[in-house]
C-alpha cells in the first residue's frame, strides 16, 4: 500500500506560445509526492524541470506561457481551480520555493529581517514583535551566526552560502508542507553545498515536510531523494525509487547520464558520452525525442513516440520494454 | 622538430613566488594600505604535455592565478619562466610572441566570443596577429582546425549566437589550439555545460592533448572532473597552495584537512558508497583580512593554538606530495607511531 500523497500532478501540460512557434515545455507530466518524502527531478537545461515546479506554484509568466491542461492536486484539491487570491494564501505558507540564485532572489533594498517577517505577517495573525522573534528563531535554525546582527543587514553584506540559508529560513518560516528546491546548491561551493544539503535533510526530518529537489546533479539526487523522475524534452522518461534507479537504470538516457559523469572511484581513459545534443523545440524528432542520440535506437523509435510503460512497478518511456521491440527483432 | 625540444615531462613553465594583490587603497583614517591578496606567494612547475589541475572554491584565487601566469592580469610580484625566459621582464612585441605559445580557454562560451565576428574570423584572428600568412593559408588552417575540434566546416560563416553552449566551447578551443601552443590555461572550461555535453568536451581536450602534446593548466571547482583529467593537482585556499600531489596520491591519501573535507563533501552518484562527511563550519574568510597563521585555521576541525600563531611550512612528504599544515594526516601518523 502506498503512502498518502501530499501532491499529485496528473498529465500536466505547460506550453509557451512564442513568435517562433509553440514550445511544449512540459508535456503530459504526472507524478506524486508522498508526505515526508523527497522527490528528485533530474534533467539537463531545457528539459522542463523548472517549468514543472513553476507550474505547481502557478508562477509561469502568462503570456507567453500557459498551463494548457492537467491537474495539480495538493491535499486533494486542484490548484488549477484556485483563484489568484487563494493561490497567494498557499504560496509561501503551504508550498514554499527556494531558487537557484540566492543573489537575485532576495530583494537588495530590504533588510534580511524585513524580508523574512514579510511572509510571516502576511500569512499568520501575529504581531510585528512576535514575527521578529520567529524570524530570529529561523535564522538560528539555519545556523546563521549572530542572527540579531544579520537581521538588520542587507543581502549584499552576506556571502552566497549565507544568502541561501536566509532563503531557506524565509521559505520555512511558515512551516510549509511542501518545499520546492530548484537547483538550491548549483551556485554554491562543495563545502557550502554539503552544509545546505545537510540542513534541508535535517529540517525535513524535524518538520515532516515533503521536498521536491530539482537538479542536474545525480550526486545530489543520490544523497537526498527517495524517488527520482528523469525528464527529457518536456516528458518524463523514467520514474523509480532512488535505489532502483542507481542500481539498474532502464532508460538509455538515464544510463547515458550516469555513465558520462567522471567518477571518483573509477578511472577511465575516455568518458562514455551521449552523442549530439538536446533537440530544439522547432526540430523535435517525430518519434522518440531521444532517438537521434540513442545508441540502441531501432526503426520503430524513429516512427512512433513511445508511451510511459510499467516495468516491474517502475515507469519508463522506451520501446525496449514493449512487445513491439521484440517483434522488430 | 618542434616536439624535439620539449621532451615530455620536463618543466616548461616555472612559477616562483607569484603574487597578485588587488586594491591598495588607503582608508580615510589611516595611511595603512589595504590589499586583497587574491594570489599570495604561489610557486609551481608545469611539465610539458601534462595536465596540472588547480582546484579550490570560489574566491580561492585559482582564476586570478591562471590569468596572472599569462600576464593577462599584471602580477604584483614573482617570476614566471617559460622556455628559459622570464615573462615578467618581457614587454610589447616579445611578450606577444611568447603568448602565441600560451593560450587560454574561458569558462563562459557565451561571453568569450565576439558576437559580431563569424566563426571563421574568430578562429583566424590569432593567426592574423601572430603569423604572416596569405588569406588562402589562413583559411585552410582555420578549416583544418575546425575539423580537428569536431565543428562542421560549413559553419565557417556563421555567428556565435547560432550555436549551442557545447559547440561554442569547441569554437573557443579551436581558437586556442590554432597556433599550436605549448600551454593552454583552461579556466573552468566545462562548468557552464550540461553533463552530457561536458563529457564530450572533456574527451575532446584529452584527445587534442594526445595529438598535439601541449600542457594544460586546468582550473576547476569540480573535483570529479579534476580527478578525471589531471596528472598532478594543486589545491588552493584563500590565495595559497595548501597541497600538491599526483592525482593518485591526492585522492587516496589527502594530507591537508581542507583537502580531506573537500573530498568528503562531494556528492557521489552511488547509493552504496556511504561515507562519513566532514562538514566545514562557516564560509571562506575575506581575502582582504586573511586569518593569521594558517589561513585555514578558522574553519579547521583540527586547529590548535599554534595554527593561529604560526604559518605552517610547505613541506614535501615524499613523491612530490607537499602540504602546508601543522597537523596534516602524515604528521598524525608519525605521532601515532611514536
Amino acid at each position: 500500500m502506498k503512502n498518502e500523497a501530499l501532491l499529485e500532478v496528473k498529465n500536466l501540460r505547460t506550453y509557451f506560445h512564442t513568435e517562433a512557434g509553440l514550445v511544449k515545455s512540459v508535456d503530459g507530466v504526472s507524478f506524486r509526492v508522498e508526505k515526508g518524502k523527497t522527490l528528485g527531478i533530474v534533467g539537463e537545461s531545457g528539459c522542463g524541470k523548472s517549468i514543472t515546479s513553476l507550474s505547481i506554484m502557478q508562477l509561469v509568466e502568462t503570456p507567453p506561457g500557459k498551463i494548457e491542461g492537467g491537474e495539480i492536486l495538493f491535499e486533494g484539491e486542484n490548484l488549477l481551480n484556485k483563484t489568484e487570491d487563494e493561490m497567494r494564501e498557499i504560496r509561501g505558507k503551504k508550498i514554499a520555493m527556494i531558487f537557484q540564485e540566492p543573489m537575485t532572489s532576495l530583494n537588495p533594498v530590504y533588510t534580511i529581517g524585513k524580508q523574512i517577517t514579510e511572509a510571516l505577517l502576511l500569512h499568520e495573525k501575529i504581531s510585528k514583535h512576535e514575527a521578529k522573534a520567529r524570524a530570529l528563531e529561523m535564522l538560528k535554525l539555519v545556523r546563521i551566526p549572530l542572527p540579531e546582527k544579520r537581521f538588520n543587514e542587507y543581502p549584499h553584506q552576506l556571502s552566497g552560502g549565507m544568502r541561501q540559508r536566509v532563503m531557506i529560513a524565509m521559505s520555512l518560516s511558515c512551516n510549509p508542507q511542501l518545499l520546492i528546491c530548484d537547483e538550491p546548491t548549483t551556485a554554491l561551493d562543495v563545502t557550502i553545498q554539503a552544509q545546505i544539503l545537510e540542513l534541508i535533510n535535517e529540517l525535513k526530518e524535524k518538520t515532516g515536510s515533503s521536498v521536491i529537489m530539482i537538479t542536474h546533479d545525480l550526486g545530489v539526487i543520490s544523497e537526498v531523494a527517495d524517488d527520482v523522475m528523469v525528464m527529457y524534452a518536456g516528458k518524463v522518461v523514467e520514474q523509480a525509487s532512488t535505489d532502483e534507479i542507481f542500481e539498474n537504470p532502464l532508460h538509455p538516457y538515464t544510463v547515458g547520464l550516469m555513465n558520462c559523469i567522471p567518477k571518483l572511484n573509477s578511472d577511465v581513459d575516455t568518458l562514455p558520452t551521449i552523442k549530439g545534443m538536446v533537440p530544439s523545440f522547432d526540430n523535435m524528432p517525430k518519434g522518440c525525442a531521444f532517438c537521434p542520440r540513442c545508441s540502441m535506437a531501432k526503426k520503430i523509435c524513429e516512427q512512433k513516440a513511445p508511451e510511459l510503460v510499467d516495468v516491474d512497478g517502475r515507469k519508463v518511456r522506451c520501446f525496449r520494454y514493449t512487445k513491439e521491440w521484440k517483434e522488430e527483432a | 622538430m618542434e616536439l624535439e625540444k620539449k621532451t615530455l615531462g620536463e618543466p616548461i613553465l616555472k612559477v616562483v613566488h607569484l603574487k597578485k594583490w588587488f586594491g591598495g587603497k588607503s582608508s580615510l583614517f589611516s595611511s595603512k594600505k589595504e590589499y586583497i591578496k587574491a594570489v599570495d606567494d604561489v610557486s609551481f612547475e608545469l611539465n610539458a604535455g601534462e595536465t596540472l589541475g588547480v582546484v579550490g572554491e570560489s574566491g580561492c584565487g585559482k582564476s586570478t592565478m591562471g590569468r596572472s601566469v599569462l600576464r593577462l592580469i599584471e602580477p604584483t610580484a614573482g617570476e614566471i619562466t617559460f622556455e628559459g625566459k622570464d615573462l615578467m621582464k618581457l614587454g610589447g612585441k616579445e611578450l606577444r610572441k611568447v603568448r602565441s605559445k600560451m593560450q587560454i580557454i574561458f569558462q563562459d562560451p557565451y561571453a568569450s566570443l565576439n558576437p559580431r565576428m563569424t566563426i571563421g574570423e574568430v578562429i583566424a584572428e590569432p593567426l592574423e596577429i601572430q603569423l604572416h600568412l596569405s588569406k588562402e593559408e589562413i583559411r585552410n588552417q582555420v578549416l583544418k582546425t575546425m575539423e580537428t575540434v569536431g565543428l562542421n566546416t560549413k559553419y565557417y560563416n556563421r555567428y556565435p549566437h547560432e550555436f549551442s553552449g557545447g559547440q561554442r566551447q569547441r569554437i573557443g578551443i579551436a581558437r586556442a589550439i590554432v597556433l599550436q601552443p605549448d600551454i593552454i590555461v583552461c579556466d573552468e572550461p566545462v562548468s557552464a555545460l550540461d553533463v552530457s555535453i561536458q563529457a564530450q568536451v572533456i574527451n575532446l581536450l584529452r584527445e587534442l592533448q594526445k595529438k598535439m602534446g601541449m600542457a594544460y593548466l586546468f582550473i576547476s571547482h569540480d573535483l570529479s572532473v579534476i580527478k578525471h583529467i589531471s596528472d598532478r593537482i594543486i589545491v588552493m585556499y584563500l590565495g595559497h597552495i595548501v597541497e600538491t600531489a599526483t592525482k593518485e596520491d591526492l585522492y587516496s591519501r589527502p594530507l591537508h584537512p581542507y583537502t580531506t573535507a573537500l573530498l568528503s563533501a562531494i556528492p557521489i552518484p552511488d547509493r552504496k558508497a556511504k561515507r562519513e562527511k566532514i562538514i566545514l563550519e562557516g564560509d571562506l574568510p575575506s581575502p582582504a583580512d586573511p586569518p593569521s597563521g594558517c589561513v585555514f585555521h578558522t574553519r579547521c576541525y583540527r586547529a590548535q593554538p599554534i595554527c593561529s600563531e604560526k604559518k605552517p611550512e610547505f613541506k614535501d612528504y615524499g613523491n612530490g606530495h607537499c602540504c602546508a599544515c601543522h597537523f596534516c594526516n602524515c604528521e598524525n601518523e608519525e605521532e601515532k607511531a611514536e
